[in-house]
């Protein structure tokens, strides 16, 4: 059973094909942050959406990606984070159409992206020291064929 | 038999129209005409159901079944609808879309709709497809295109109960049961499932 798909580039380069999203957060999407103090890094007010993978279920007979993700909408400010989760929102839960996305290995077909449960607030204390910067955290659902499709 | 591919795992849901009796198909790269009433959006599991037992029949040189038959047969589809606006709940009900009847109540505008639904239940066409538009209709199991179902002729059958309460919002459990249209063609009485296929 050949595995060709990335589930986790798919789905951020499915994010990042969506208008709502890239008004949003520009190309600030992936799988880590790149929040930081050097050249090329994100600058520490800018809104992010990051889907950390968080499992999901296995099925070793059958070739479909069923993947958990953490997404995480990063802002400078709860509001932010709103703004974000909106755009986020509308993208997937709005959307449910089966998607097809170019990826590195073709094109992958993606069945659905589904936002399990509203947002929860944290603050991310290894981005901005005494206080964290805040972040939505919100379960992911998604379904991505292993194959690619013409 | 082709190979099969990734799209013909039919992740996704139906959406519902009801127009008159009869109400010939849309072109599938057309959206709904105005005819057409879209029935808003689903709550839970959306189920399509060919019915039609088959009946064995054996002969006296053998244990085992030698033909069979479908004596009866029939196709339904069901969902619970939870947009109920009165013209909705009319022509889920199978009562025509005169029975909701415009008015006043004191200073008010008003709709009215009427509980009793009549001995025989109006029949409408039913249509169902991923999206109202091409680009949101991915249901073909042939790729990211298209698909829709026609039934030309369905009534409700069932006895529907909408539960309110304080956290939830209440539901209309629709089974629609095709009626077999004499005026189709031949197989297509209860009408089809159209995909596009290239």
């Amino acid at each position: 059973m050949t595995v060709e798909v990335d589930p986790y580039e798919a789905l951020i380069k499915l994010a990042l094909a969506d208008g709502g999203i890239s008004t949003a957060v520009s190309n600030r999407v992936d799988i880590w942050h790149h929040y930081g103090q050097d050249t090329g890094d994100w600058s520490l007010t800018d809104s992010s959406l990051i889907f950390v993978p968080a499992g999901g279920p296995m099925n070793p007979d059958d070739n479909v990606q069923d993947v958990l993700v953490e997404a995480r909408c990063y802002g400078d400010s709860p509001y932010y984070c709103n703004q974000v989760w909106k755009k986020l929102l509308d993208w997937s839960r709005n959307k449910n159409e089966r998607r097809v996305q170019a990826v590195t290995e073709g094109n992958a077909l993606i069945y659905f992206v589904l936002p399990l449960e509203h947002p929860r607030l944290f603050f991310d204390e290894d981005i901005r020291p005494n206080g964290g910067m805040p972040y939505f955290a919100i379960p992911l659902q998604a379904k991505i064929h292993g194959l690619t499709v013409t | 038999m082709a190979d099969q591919t990734p799209y013909a795992r039919l992740t996704g849901t139906w959406k519902f129209w009801l127009a008159a009796a009869q109400t010939a198909i849309p072109d599938l790269d057309a959206s709904p005409s105005g005819s057409w009433t879209d029935l808003g959006v689903t709550e839970g599991d959306q189920n399509l159901q060919w019915q039609g037992a088959l009946v064995p029949f054996r002969d006296n040189d053998s244990t085992g079944k030698k033909k069979h038959v479908r004596p009866e047969e029939g196709f339904d589809v069901m969902a619970t609808f939870v947009h109920l606006t009165l013209e909705t709940v009319a022509r889920i009900l199978g009562m025509p879309s005169s029975a909701v009847v415009g008015g006043t109540s004191g200073a008010l505008t008003t709709k009215k709709l009427a509980f009793r639904r009549g001995y025989v239940p109006t029949r409408y066409a039913l249509l169902a497809r991923g999206g109202a538009v091409v680009a949101t209709n991915t249901l073909s199991p042939y790729g990211a295109w298209p698909a829709q179902l026609w039934i030309p002729q369905v009534v409700l059958d069932g006895e529907p109960q909408a539960t309110f309460g304080k956290a939830g919002s209440p539901g209309v459990q629709a089974r629609f049961v095709a009626e077999y249209d004499t005026t189709q063609s031949a197989g297509e009485e209860f009408g089809y499932l159209i995909a596009q296929s290239a």
